[in-house]
Protein backbone atom coordinates (compact mmCIF):
# COMPACT_ATOMS: atom_id res chain seq x y z
CA UNK A 1 0.00 0.00 0.00
CA UNK A 2 3.03 2.54 0.66
CA UNK A 3 4.07 2.35 -2.68
CA UNK A 4 0.58 2.59 -4.19
CA UNK A 5 0.61 6.13 -1.98
CA UNK A 6 3.98 6.92 -3.37
CA UNK A 7 2.81 5.90 -6.83
CA UNK A 8 0.45 8.83 -6.70
CA UNK A 9 2.88 11.32 -4.70
CA UNK A 10 3.16 13.84 -7.52
CA UNK A 11 -0.68 13.50 -8.80
CA UNK A 12 -2.06 14.00 -5.15
CA UNK A 13 -4.23 16.51 -6.25
CA UNK A 14 -5.99 14.22 -8.91
CA UNK A 15 -6.32 11.20 -7.43
CA UNK A 16 -8.09 12.76 -4.02
CA UNK A 17 -10.22 14.78 -6.76
CA UNK A 18 -10.98 11.70 -8.33
CA UNK A 19 -12.06 9.69 -4.78
CA UNK A 20 -14.03 12.96 -4.53
CA UNK A 21 -15.78 12.41 -7.42
CA UNK A 22 -16.76 8.46 -6.43
CA UNK A 23 -17.88 9.18 -2.95
CA UNK A 24 -20.39 11.93 -4.71
CA UNK A 25 -21.11 10.05 -7.30
CA UNK A 26 -22.22 6.75 -4.64
CA UNK A 27 -23.88 9.44 -2.27
CA UNK A 28 -26.10 10.69 -4.98
CA UNK A 29 -27.06 7.41 -6.47
CA UNK A 30 -27.95 6.38 -3.04
CA UNK A 31 -30.21 9.48 -2.33
CA UNK A 32 -31.77 8.85 -5.75
CA UNK A 33 -32.49 5.23 -5.02
CA UNK A 34 -33.84 6.76 -1.33
CA UNK A 35 -36.07 9.00 -3.61
CA UNK A 36 -36.75 5.57 -5.92
CA UNK A 37 -38.09 4.26 -2.54
CA UNK A 38 -40.42 7.06 -1.57
CA UNK A 39 -41.65 7.19 -5.52
CA UNK A 40 -43.00 3.65 -5.80
CA UNK A 41 -44.71 3.42 -2.40
CA UNK A 42 -46.35 6.62 -3.20
CA UNK A 43 -47.45 5.04 -6.61
CA UNK A 44 -48.61 2.00 -4.69
CA UNK A 45 -50.65 4.13 -2.36
CA UNK A 46 -52.37 5.60 -5.51
CA UNK A 47 -51.02 9.43 -4.63
CA UNK A 48 -49.39 9.56 -7.91
CA UNK A 49 -46.31 11.30 -8.67
CA UNK A 50 -45.15 14.73 -7.00
CA UNK A 51 -43.64 16.71 -9.67
CA UNK A 52 -40.89 17.90 -7.27
CA UNK A 53 -39.86 14.79 -5.88
CA UNK A 54 -39.34 14.05 -9.73
CA UNK A 55 -37.59 17.12 -10.39
CA UNK A 56 -34.96 16.38 -7.25
CA UNK A 57 -34.98 12.58 -8.61
CA UNK A 58 -33.82 13.62 -12.05
CA UNK A 59 -31.35 15.75 -10.55
CA UNK A 60 -29.90 13.20 -8.30
CA UNK A 61 -29.39 10.97 -11.51
CA UNK A 62 -27.61 13.84 -13.45
CA UNK A 63 -25.54 15.08 -10.71
CA UNK A 64 -24.68 10.74 -10.55
CA UNK A 65 -23.66 11.07 -14.21
CA UNK A 66 -21.93 13.85 -14.25
CA UNK A 67 -19.75 12.72 -11.41
CA UNK A 68 -19.42 9.22 -12.53
CA UNK A 69 -17.95 10.78 -15.82
CA UNK A 70 -15.68 13.22 -13.65
CA UNK A 71 -14.41 10.18 -12.24
CA UNK A 72 -13.83 8.15 -15.20
CA UNK A 73 -11.34 10.86 -16.87
CA UNK A 74 -9.86 11.87 -13.71
CA UNK A 75 -8.81 8.52 -13.05
CA UNK A 76 -7.36 8.03 -16.10
CA UNK A 77 -5.56 10.75 -16.49
CA UNK A 78 -4.21 10.12 -12.90
CA UNK A 79 -3.33 6.51 -13.65
CA UNK A 80 -1.94 7.68 -16.77
CA UNK A 81 0.58 10.44 -15.46
CA UNK A 82 1.58 7.87 -12.81
CA UNK A 83 2.21 4.94 -15.15
CA UNK A 84 3.92 7.94 -17.18
CA UNK A 85 6.66 9.04 -14.82
CA UNK A 86 7.30 5.67 -13.58
CA UNK A 87 7.80 4.49 -16.58
CA UNK A 88 10.57 7.75 -17.47
CA UNK A 89 12.19 6.90 -13.88
CA UNK A 90 12.94 3.12 -15.56
CA UNK A 91 14.20 4.29 -18.27
CA UNK A 92 16.27 7.04 -16.56
CA UNK A 93 17.79 4.48 -14.21
CA UNK A 94 18.47 1.99 -16.99
CA UNK A 95 19.75 5.03 -19.21
CA UNK A 96 22.44 5.68 -16.12
CA UNK A 97 23.76 2.74 -15.92
CA UNK A 98 27.27 1.32 -16.84
CA UNK A 99 27.22 -0.42 -20.71
CA UNK A 100 29.46 -3.21 -19.18
CA UNK A 101 26.92 -3.59 -15.82
CA UNK A 102 24.09 -4.15 -18.59
CA UNK A 103 26.08 -6.83 -20.59
CA UNK A 104 27.18 -8.59 -17.13
CA UNK A 105 23.96 -8.92 -15.67
CA UNK A 106 21.88 -9.89 -18.75
CA UNK A 107 19.87 -6.57 -18.73
CA UNK A 108 17.80 -7.16 -22.09
CA UNK A 109 16.29 -10.43 -19.93
CA UNK A 110 15.56 -8.07 -16.94
CA UNK A 111 14.12 -4.96 -18.77
CA UNK A 112 11.84 -7.19 -20.79
CA UNK A 113 10.63 -8.53 -17.47
CA UNK A 114 10.40 -5.11 -15.64
CA UNK A 115 8.53 -4.01 -19.04
CA UNK A 116 6.17 -6.73 -18.54
CA UNK A 117 5.55 -6.08 -14.68
CA UNK A 118 5.59 -2.40 -15.88
CA UNK A 119 2.89 -3.71 -18.34
CA UNK A 120 0.96 -5.10 -15.61
CA UNK A 121 0.87 -2.42 -13.30
CA UNK A 122 -0.43 -0.09 -16.42
CA UNK A 123 -3.26 -2.27 -16.94
CA UNK A 124 -4.00 -2.13 -13.45
CA UNK A 125 -3.85 0.98 -12.62
CA UNK A 126 -5.97 1.68 -15.84
CA UNK A 127 -8.55 -1.06 -15.79
CA UNK A 128 -8.63 -1.95 -11.72
CA UNK A 129 -7.25 0.39 -9.42
CA UNK A 130 -9.86 2.95 -9.52
CA UNK A 131 -12.83 0.51 -10.04
CA UNK A 132 -11.51 -1.16 -6.98
CA UNK A 133 -11.97 2.54 -5.23
CA UNK A 134 -15.36 2.65 -6.23
CA UNK A 135 -16.26 -0.24 -6.03
CA UNK A 136 -15.24 -0.32 -2.16
CA UNK A 137 -16.49 3.54 -1.64
CA UNK A 138 -19.55 1.95 -3.31
CA UNK A 139 -19.85 -1.21 -0.85
CA UNK A 140 -19.16 0.93 2.72
CA UNK A 141 -21.53 3.85 1.63
CA UNK A 142 -24.45 0.67 0.26
CA UNK A 143 -23.76 -1.30 3.60
CA UNK A 144 -24.17 2.02 5.72
CA UNK A 145 -27.42 2.68 3.91
CA UNK A 146 -29.00 -0.94 4.17
CA UNK A 147 -28.44 -0.91 7.62
CA UNK A 148 -29.65 2.85 8.61
CA UNK A 149 -32.50 1.75 6.52
CA UNK A 150 -33.40 -2.04 7.77
CA UNK A 151 -30.30 -3.97 9.59
CA UNK A 152 -32.49 -6.81 9.97
CA UNK A 153 -32.95 -7.35 6.41
CA UNK A 154 -29.99 -6.36 5.78
CA UNK A 155 -27.88 -8.50 8.29
CA UNK A 156 -29.95 -11.72 7.53
CA UNK A 157 -29.67 -11.11 3.65
CA UNK A 158 -25.93 -10.99 3.91
CA UNK A 159 -25.25 -13.57 6.56
CA UNK A 160 -24.69 -16.85 3.51
CA UNK A 161 -22.86 -14.43 1.97
CA UNK A 162 -19.84 -14.79 4.57
CA UNK A 163 -19.75 -18.63 3.60
CA UNK A 164 -19.63 -18.21 -0.46
CA UNK A 165 -17.04 -15.88 -0.08
CA UNK A 166 -15.04 -19.16 2.21
CA UNK A 167 -15.92 -20.87 -1.13
CA UNK A 168 -14.65 -18.20 -3.71
CA UNK A 169 -11.57 -18.19 -1.74
CA UNK A 170 -10.89 -21.66 -1.41
CA UNK A 171 -12.30 -22.17 -5.26
CA UNK A 172 -9.79 -19.66 -6.55
CA UNK A 173 -6.84 -21.61 -4.38
CA UNK A 174 -7.95 -24.30 -6.51
CA UNK A 175 -8.07 -22.69 -9.96
CA UNK A 176 -5.24 -20.72 -9.17
CA UNK A 177 -3.25 -23.98 -8.84
CA UNK A 178 -4.47 -25.39 -11.83
CA UNK A 179 -3.62 -22.17 -13.77
CA UNK A 180 0.09 -22.32 -12.51
CA UNK A 181 0.40 -25.75 -13.71
CA UNK A 182 -1.09 -25.12 -17.11
CA UNK A 183 1.01 -21.80 -17.31
CA UNK A 184 4.13 -24.27 -16.45
CA UNK A 185 3.09 -27.10 -19.08
CA UNK A 186 2.87 -23.81 -21.74
CA UNK A 187 6.41 -22.94 -20.57
CA UNK A 188 7.84 -25.93 -21.47
CA UNK A 189 6.20 -26.64 -24.52
CA UNK A 190 7.66 -22.85 -25.70
CA UNK A 191 10.70 -24.21 -24.89
CA UNK A 192 10.70 -27.40 -27.21
CA UNK A 193 9.99 -24.92 -29.72
CA UNK A 194 11.97 -22.43 -28.85
CA UNK A 195 15.05 -24.80 -29.03
CA UNK A 196 14.12 -25.63 -32.74
CA UNK A 197 15.34 -22.16 -33.74
CA UNK A 198 17.94 -21.78 -31.44
CA UNK A 199 19.57 -25.04 -31.54
CA UNK A 200 18.85 -25.13 -35.16
CA UNK A 201 22.60 -26.61 -35.94
CA UNK A 202 22.77 -28.96 -33.56
CA UNK A 203 19.92 -30.38 -34.42
CA UNK A 204 20.56 -30.87 -38.24
CA UNK A 205 24.17 -32.26 -37.24
CA UNK A 206 23.37 -34.29 -34.21
CA UNK A 207 20.13 -35.11 -36.58
CA UNK A 208 17.69 -34.38 -33.58
CA UNK A 209 14.40 -33.95 -35.71
CA UNK A 210 12.82 -36.79 -34.02
CA UNK A 211 13.91 -36.61 -31.01
CA UNK A 212 12.48 -33.03 -30.60
CA UNK A 213 9.41 -34.11 -32.37
CA UNK A 214 8.65 -35.94 -29.70
CA UNK A 215 9.45 -33.95 -27.12
CA UNK A 216 7.17 -31.38 -28.32
CA UNK A 217 4.16 -33.84 -28.80
CA UNK A 218 4.83 -35.08 -25.59
CA UNK A 219 4.84 -31.93 -24.30
CA UNK A 220 2.02 -30.78 -26.29
CA UNK A 221 -0.10 -33.49 -24.57
CA UNK A 222 1.09 -32.43 -21.14
CA UNK A 223 -0.47 -28.72 -21.81
CA UNK A 224 -3.29 -30.11 -23.51
CA UNK A 225 -3.84 -32.36 -20.13
CA UNK A 226 -3.18 -29.44 -17.88
CA UNK A 227 -5.52 -27.30 -19.81
CA UNK A 228 -8.63 -29.79 -19.82
CA UNK A 229 -8.18 -30.02 -16.13
CA UNK A 230 -7.86 -26.50 -15.59
CA UNK A 231 -10.84 -25.75 -17.39
CA UNK A 232 -13.07 -28.74 -16.25
CA UNK A 233 -12.44 -27.76 -12.52
CA UNK A 234 -13.29 -24.50 -13.00
CA UNK A 235 -16.68 -25.23 -14.70
CA UNK A 236 -17.61 -27.17 -11.94
CA UNK A 237 -15.93 -24.48 -9.45
CA UNK A 238 -17.70 -21.62 -11.03
CA UNK A 239 -21.17 -22.96 -11.75
CA UNK A 240 -21.23 -23.73 -8.11
CA UNK A 241 -20.37 -20.55 -7.30
CA UNK A 242 -23.28 -19.01 -9.80
CA UNK A 243 -25.67 -21.45 -7.85
CA UNK A 244 -24.37 -19.87 -4.57
CA UNK A 245 -25.17 -16.27 -5.99
CA UNK A 246 -28.48 -16.64 -6.04
CA UNK A 247 -28.97 -17.46 -2.79
CA UNK A 248 -28.47 -13.48 -1.20
CA UNK A 249 -31.51 -12.40 -3.67
CA UNK A 250 -33.82 -14.94 -2.70
CA UNK A 251 -33.23 -14.56 0.73
CA UNK A 252 -33.82 -10.92 0.25
CA UNK A 253 -37.42 -11.63 -1.30
CA UNK A 254 -37.98 -14.12 1.41
CA UNK A 255 -37.64 -12.43 3.99
CA UNK A 256 -38.21 -9.11 2.46
CA UNK A 257 -41.86 -10.40 0.60
CA UNK A 258 -42.56 -11.24 4.24
CA UNK A 259 -41.90 -8.19 5.82
CA UNK A 260 -44.02 -6.17 2.98
CA UNK A 261 -46.71 -8.84 3.76
CA UNK A 262 -46.31 -8.09 7.26
CA UNK A 263 -46.32 -4.01 6.94
CA UNK A 264 -43.09 -3.41 8.25
CA UNK A 265 -40.87 -2.75 5.15
CA UNK A 266 -42.49 -0.85 2.07
CA UNK A 267 -42.42 -2.31 -1.02
CA UNK A 268 -40.56 0.33 -2.40
CA UNK A 269 -37.63 -0.04 0.02
CA UNK A 270 -38.00 -3.81 -0.77
CA UNK A 271 -37.17 -2.77 -4.35
CA UNK A 272 -34.00 -0.68 -3.31
CA UNK A 273 -32.98 -3.36 -1.40
CA UNK A 274 -33.01 -5.86 -4.60
CA UNK A 275 -31.59 -3.00 -6.57
CA UNK A 276 -28.40 -2.03 -4.58
CA UNK A 277 -28.10 -5.78 -2.64
CA UNK A 278 -25.07 -6.51 -5.68
CA UNK A 279 -23.16 -3.84 -4.58
CA UNK A 280 -22.75 -5.14 -1.66
CA UNK A 281 -23.36 -9.26 -2.00
CA UNK A 282 -21.25 -9.25 -5.39
CA UNK A 283 -17.90 -7.24 -3.28
CA UNK A 284 -18.43 -9.80 -0.68
CA UNK A 285 -18.25 -12.75 -2.63
CA UNK A 286 -15.61 -11.85 -5.40
CA UNK A 287 -13.84 -9.92 -2.39
CA UNK A 288 -10.75 -12.55 -2.60
CA UNK A 289 -10.43 -12.25 -6.43
CA UNK A 290 -10.18 -8.55 -5.91
CA UNK A 291 -8.00 -8.95 -2.81
CA UNK A 292 -5.64 -11.12 -5.15
CA UNK A 293 -5.18 -8.76 -7.88
CA UNK A 294 -4.19 -5.77 -5.92
CA UNK A 295 -2.09 -7.69 -4.25
CA UNK A 296 -0.69 -9.14 -7.21
CA UNK A 297 -0.57 -5.45 -8.12
CA UNK A 298 1.34 -4.42 -5.40
CA UNK A 299 4.07 -7.28 -5.93
CA UNK A 300 4.94 -6.00 -9.29
CA UNK A 301 4.78 -1.88 -8.20
CA UNK A 302 7.22 -3.04 -5.28
CA UNK A 303 9.68 -4.97 -7.41
CA UNK A 304 9.67 -2.29 -9.79
CA UNK A 305 10.18 0.53 -7.65
CA UNK A 306 13.15 -1.59 -4.91
CA UNK A 307 14.93 -1.63 -8.54
CA UNK A 308 14.49 1.51 -9.75
CA UNK A 309 15.66 2.66 -6.15
CA UNK A 310 18.19 0.30 -6.20
CA UNK A 311 19.54 1.56 -9.71
CA UNK A 312 18.99 5.59 -8.72
CA UNK A 313 21.34 4.44 -5.43
CA UNK A 314 24.36 2.85 -7.68
CA UNK A 315 23.77 5.64 -9.93
CA UNK A 316 24.19 8.06 -7.01
CA UNK A 317 26.99 5.91 -5.61
CA UNK A 318 29.73 5.84 -9.53
CA UNK A 319 28.62 9.66 -9.51
CA UNK A 320 29.55 10.65 -6.24
CA UNK A 321 32.66 7.89 -6.42
CA UNK A 322 31.43 6.46 -3.40
CA UNK B 1 41.70 -36.70 -48.19
CA UNK B 2 39.31 -36.36 -44.96
CA UNK B 3 38.53 -32.81 -45.49
CA UNK B 4 38.88 -31.39 -49.10
CA UNK B 5 37.81 -27.26 -49.78
CA UNK B 6 38.17 -26.27 -53.53
CA UNK B 7 37.88 -22.56 -54.07
CA UNK B 8 35.03 -22.55 -51.45
CA UNK B 9 33.58 -18.61 -51.89
CA UNK B 10 30.88 -17.06 -49.32
CA UNK B 11 28.83 -14.09 -48.79
CA UNK B 12 26.19 -12.79 -46.50
CA UNK B 13 24.72 -10.33 -48.93
CA UNK B 14 27.38 -8.34 -49.95
CA UNK B 15 29.72 -8.63 -47.43
CA UNK B 16 32.43 -11.61 -48.69
CA UNK B 17 33.51 -13.77 -45.80
CA UNK B 18 35.61 -16.33 -47.80
CA UNK B 19 37.32 -16.00 -51.29
CA UNK B 20 38.14 -19.05 -53.09
CA UNK B 21 39.39 -20.92 -49.84
CA UNK B 22 40.80 -24.06 -50.35
CA UNK B 23 42.02 -26.78 -47.81
CA UNK B 24 43.40 -30.54 -48.03
CA UNK B 25 43.06 -32.11 -44.94
CA UNK B 26 44.67 -35.73 -44.47
CA UNK B 27 42.70 -38.55 -42.39
CA UNK B 28 43.49 -38.29 -38.93
CA UNK B 29 45.03 -35.13 -39.05
CA UNK B 30 44.71 -32.29 -36.82
CA UNK B 31 44.52 -28.99 -37.90
CA UNK B 32 43.87 -25.34 -35.78
CA UNK B 33 42.22 -22.32 -37.81
CA UNK B 34 44.04 -18.90 -36.09
CA UNK B 35 41.83 -15.77 -37.00
CA UNK B 36 40.31 -12.77 -35.38
CA UNK B 37 36.92 -12.12 -34.50
CA UNK B 38 33.93 -11.96 -37.74
CA UNK B 39 36.93 -13.37 -39.75
CA UNK B 40 34.67 -15.97 -41.08
CA UNK B 41 35.98 -19.02 -38.88
CA UNK B 42 32.57 -20.09 -37.99
CA UNK B 43 31.12 -19.78 -41.63
CA UNK B 44 34.17 -22.00 -42.77
CA UNK B 45 33.26 -24.54 -40.02
CA UNK B 46 29.62 -24.66 -40.69
CA UNK B 47 30.12 -24.92 -44.74
CA UNK B 48 32.34 -28.20 -43.37
CA UNK B 49 29.35 -29.50 -40.99
CA UNK B 50 27.37 -28.85 -44.02
CA UNK B 51 24.90 -26.46 -42.61
CA UNK B 52 25.66 -23.67 -45.37
CA UNK B 53 25.12 -24.82 -49.30
CA UNK B 54 28.03 -24.59 -51.01
CA UNK B 55 27.19 -22.64 -54.18
CA UNK B 56 31.02 -21.75 -55.33
CA UNK B 57 33.75 -24.13 -55.05
CA UNK B 58 33.56 -27.57 -53.96
CA UNK B 59 33.64 -29.27 -50.46
CA UNK B 60 34.09 -32.84 -49.58
CA UNK B 61 33.96 -34.01 -45.82
CA UNK B 62 35.07 -38.06 -45.39
CA UNK B 63 33.32 -39.01 -49.30
CA UNK B 64 30.60 -36.93 -48.88
CA UNK B 65 29.55 -33.97 -50.79
CA UNK B 66 25.65 -33.44 -50.28
CA UNK B 67 24.74 -31.37 -47.05
CA UNK B 68 22.76 -34.12 -45.82
CA UNK B 69 25.99 -36.86 -46.12
CA UNK B 70 28.20 -34.21 -44.46
CA UNK B 71 26.35 -33.59 -41.78
CA UNK B 72 26.57 -37.76 -41.06
CA UNK B 73 30.37 -37.30 -41.18
CA UNK B 74 30.58 -34.69 -38.77
CA UNK B 75 30.33 -34.00 -34.62
CA UNK B 76 31.31 -30.34 -33.72
CA UNK B 77 31.15 -28.54 -30.32
CA UNK B 78 30.24 -25.25 -30.41
CA UNK B 79 31.02 -21.69 -28.27
CA UNK B 80 27.66 -22.50 -26.21
CA UNK B 81 26.91 -25.99 -25.73
CA UNK B 82 23.49 -26.37 -27.20
CA UNK B 83 21.60 -27.99 -25.03
CA UNK B 84 18.11 -29.23 -25.34
CA UNK B 85 15.85 -28.92 -22.50
CA UNK B 86 15.17 -32.81 -22.04
CA UNK B 87 16.92 -35.36 -19.84
CA UNK B 88 21.55 -35.74 -20.19
CA UNK B 89 20.68 -38.83 -21.47
CA UNK B 90 18.90 -37.74 -24.28
CA UNK B 91 21.52 -35.06 -24.65
CA UNK B 92 23.97 -37.41 -25.47
CA UNK B 93 21.62 -39.99 -27.42
CA UNK B 94 19.98 -36.80 -29.66
CA UNK B 95 17.22 -39.73 -29.56
CA UNK B 96 19.27 -42.49 -31.33
CA UNK B 97 19.27 -46.00 -30.36
CA UNK B 98 23.07 -45.75 -28.76
CA UNK B 99 23.69 -48.49 -26.22
CA UNK B 100 24.03 -47.87 -22.36
CA UNK B 101 27.53 -48.87 -22.23
CA UNK B 102 28.52 -46.88 -25.30
CA UNK B 103 26.75 -43.69 -23.74
CA UNK B 104 28.49 -44.59 -20.15
CA UNK B 105 31.99 -44.54 -22.12
CA UNK B 106 31.05 -41.14 -23.70
CA UNK B 107 30.30 -39.44 -20.23
CA UNK B 108 33.53 -41.10 -18.61
CA UNK B 109 35.35 -40.13 -21.93
CA UNK B 110 33.53 -36.14 -21.14
CA UNK B 111 34.82 -37.12 -17.46
CA UNK B 112 31.55 -36.81 -16.00
CA UNK B 113 30.89 -40.15 -15.02
CA UNK B 114 31.65 -39.12 -11.17
CA UNK B 115 29.04 -36.48 -11.57
CA UNK B 116 26.49 -38.27 -13.22
CA UNK B 117 26.85 -41.27 -10.59
CA UNK B 118 25.91 -38.45 -7.81
CA UNK B 119 22.94 -37.47 -9.46
CA UNK B 120 19.99 -39.10 -8.21
CA UNK B 121 18.53 -39.19 -10.84
CA UNK B 122 21.58 -40.01 -13.24
CA UNK B 123 21.25 -39.75 -16.74
CA UNK B 124 17.96 -39.20 -16.68
CA UNK B 125 18.62 -35.61 -14.88
CA UNK B 126 16.88 -32.76 -17.12
CA UNK B 127 19.59 -30.13 -17.90
CA UNK B 128 16.97 -27.40 -17.50
CA UNK B 129 16.40 -24.93 -20.36
CA UNK B 130 19.40 -23.84 -22.49
CA UNK B 131 21.39 -26.04 -19.28
CA UNK B 132 20.17 -23.97 -16.76
CA UNK B 133 20.14 -26.60 -14.27
CA UNK B 134 24.89 -27.04 -14.59
CA UNK B 135 27.51 -25.06 -14.18
CA UNK B 136 29.14 -23.84 -18.11
CA UNK B 137 31.82 -26.44 -18.09
CA UNK B 138 29.11 -29.50 -17.08
CA UNK B 139 26.97 -27.99 -19.68
CA UNK B 140 29.95 -28.34 -22.45
CA UNK B 141 30.94 -31.71 -21.39
CA UNK B 142 27.47 -32.98 -22.57
CA UNK B 143 28.06 -31.26 -25.53
CA UNK B 144 31.60 -33.15 -25.81
CA UNK B 145 30.16 -36.27 -25.18
CA UNK B 146 27.37 -36.05 -27.37
CA UNK B 147 30.08 -35.64 -29.82
CA UNK B 148 31.93 -38.37 -28.71
CA UNK B 149 28.25 -40.62 -28.82
CA UNK B 150 27.92 -39.72 -32.83
CA UNK B 151 31.16 -41.10 -33.27
CA UNK B 152 31.64 -39.36 -36.21
CA UNK B 153 35.19 -39.54 -38.54
CA UNK B 154 35.38 -35.61 -38.60
CA UNK B 155 35.75 -33.56 -35.58
CA UNK B 156 34.83 -29.61 -36.11
CA UNK B 157 35.69 -27.40 -32.54
CA UNK B 158 34.23 -23.75 -32.70
CA UNK B 159 36.19 -22.16 -29.86
CA UNK B 160 34.45 -24.61 -27.08
CA UNK B 161 36.20 -23.26 -24.16
CA UNK B 162 35.70 -19.48 -25.21
CA UNK B 163 33.34 -18.85 -22.61
CA UNK B 164 34.92 -20.94 -19.76
CA UNK B 165 37.32 -19.59 -17.32
CA UNK B 166 40.74 -20.62 -17.55
CA UNK B 167 40.86 -23.35 -14.98
CA UNK B 168 37.67 -25.04 -16.69
CA UNK B 169 38.97 -24.42 -19.90
CA UNK B 170 42.32 -26.39 -19.27
CA UNK B 171 40.12 -29.02 -17.70
CA UNK B 172 37.76 -29.26 -20.58
CA UNK B 173 40.72 -29.19 -23.24
CA UNK B 174 41.99 -32.47 -21.99
CA UNK B 175 38.27 -33.99 -21.93
CA UNK B 176 38.32 -33.12 -25.59
CA UNK B 177 41.56 -34.99 -26.23
CA UNK B 178 39.12 -38.67 -25.76
CA UNK B 179 36.99 -36.88 -28.17
CA UNK B 180 39.75 -36.05 -30.81
CA UNK B 181 41.91 -39.33 -30.19
CA UNK B 182 42.10 -41.17 -34.45
CA UNK B 183 39.95 -38.13 -35.74
CA UNK B 184 40.51 -35.72 -38.10
CA UNK B 185 39.94 -32.53 -36.21
CA UNK B 186 39.64 -28.87 -37.46
CA UNK B 187 39.82 -26.35 -34.62
CA UNK B 188 39.01 -22.76 -35.12
CA UNK B 189 40.00 -20.18 -32.35
CA UNK B 190 41.43 -17.14 -31.58
CA UNK B 191 43.67 -18.43 -28.86
CA UNK B 192 46.96 -20.18 -30.12
CA UNK B 193 47.48 -22.36 -26.96
CA UNK B 194 44.35 -24.02 -27.23
CA UNK B 195 45.81 -25.51 -30.51
CA UNK B 196 49.59 -25.77 -29.67
CA UNK B 197 49.94 -29.26 -30.15
CA UNK B 198 48.41 -29.75 -33.93
CA UNK B 199 49.75 -30.73 -37.19
CA UNK B 200 49.60 -27.73 -38.96
CA UNK B 201 47.77 -24.39 -37.80
CA UNK B 202 46.59 -22.29 -40.23
CA UNK B 203 45.44 -18.34 -40.13
CA UNK B 204 42.10 -16.90 -41.78
CA UNK B 205 42.41 -13.59 -42.84
CA UNK B 206 40.49 -11.48 -45.12
CA UNK B 207 38.69 -14.52 -46.22
CA UNK B 208 41.69 -16.38 -47.16
CA UNK B 209 43.46 -19.28 -45.72
CA UNK B 210 47.32 -18.85 -45.14
CA UNK B 211 49.66 -21.48 -43.80
CA UNK B 212 51.55 -20.41 -40.89
CA UNK B 213 54.94 -21.77 -39.48
CA UNK B 214 54.55 -19.16 -36.29
CA UNK B 215 51.58 -17.98 -34.98
CA UNK B 216 52.94 -15.51 -32.45
CA UNK B 217 52.04 -12.01 -33.06
CA UNK B 218 48.73 -12.91 -34.26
Amino acid sequence: MTFVLKLFQNRKGTAILTLLCCVGSVIATLVWNKELAVLIDGVQGGYGLDRERVTWCAGCLVLAALLQGGMQFLSAYAGEYAVHDLRMRLARVTMGREYADLVKENSAELISLQQNEMEEINRYISDNLFTLCTTVVNFVFTLLFLLTQNAKLTLLYLLPVAGMAVYTTLSGKVIYRYTKREQEQQRKMNGVAGTLLSLFPVVRIYEAETLLKESYRWRIEGWKDAVVTQERTKAKLMSVSGMLSCIPLVLLMLVGGRMVLKGTLTMGMLYVFINLSGNVSGVMINISVHLANFRRFCGNLERVWESMEEGEREHECTVTGD
Amino acid sequence: MSVLLREISFSYGEKKILDKVSLAVCEKEHIGILGGSGCGKSTLLKILAGLYPVKDGYCEVAGACAPEGIRKQVAMVMQTPGLFPLSIRENITCGHPIAEEKVWQAVRAAQLEEWVRGLPEGLNSLVGERGGNLSGGQAQRIAIARAIAKDAPVVLLDEPTSALDGETAEALLRAMDRLTEGKTVIHVTHREETIRNYDRILVLKEGTLFEKESVSGI
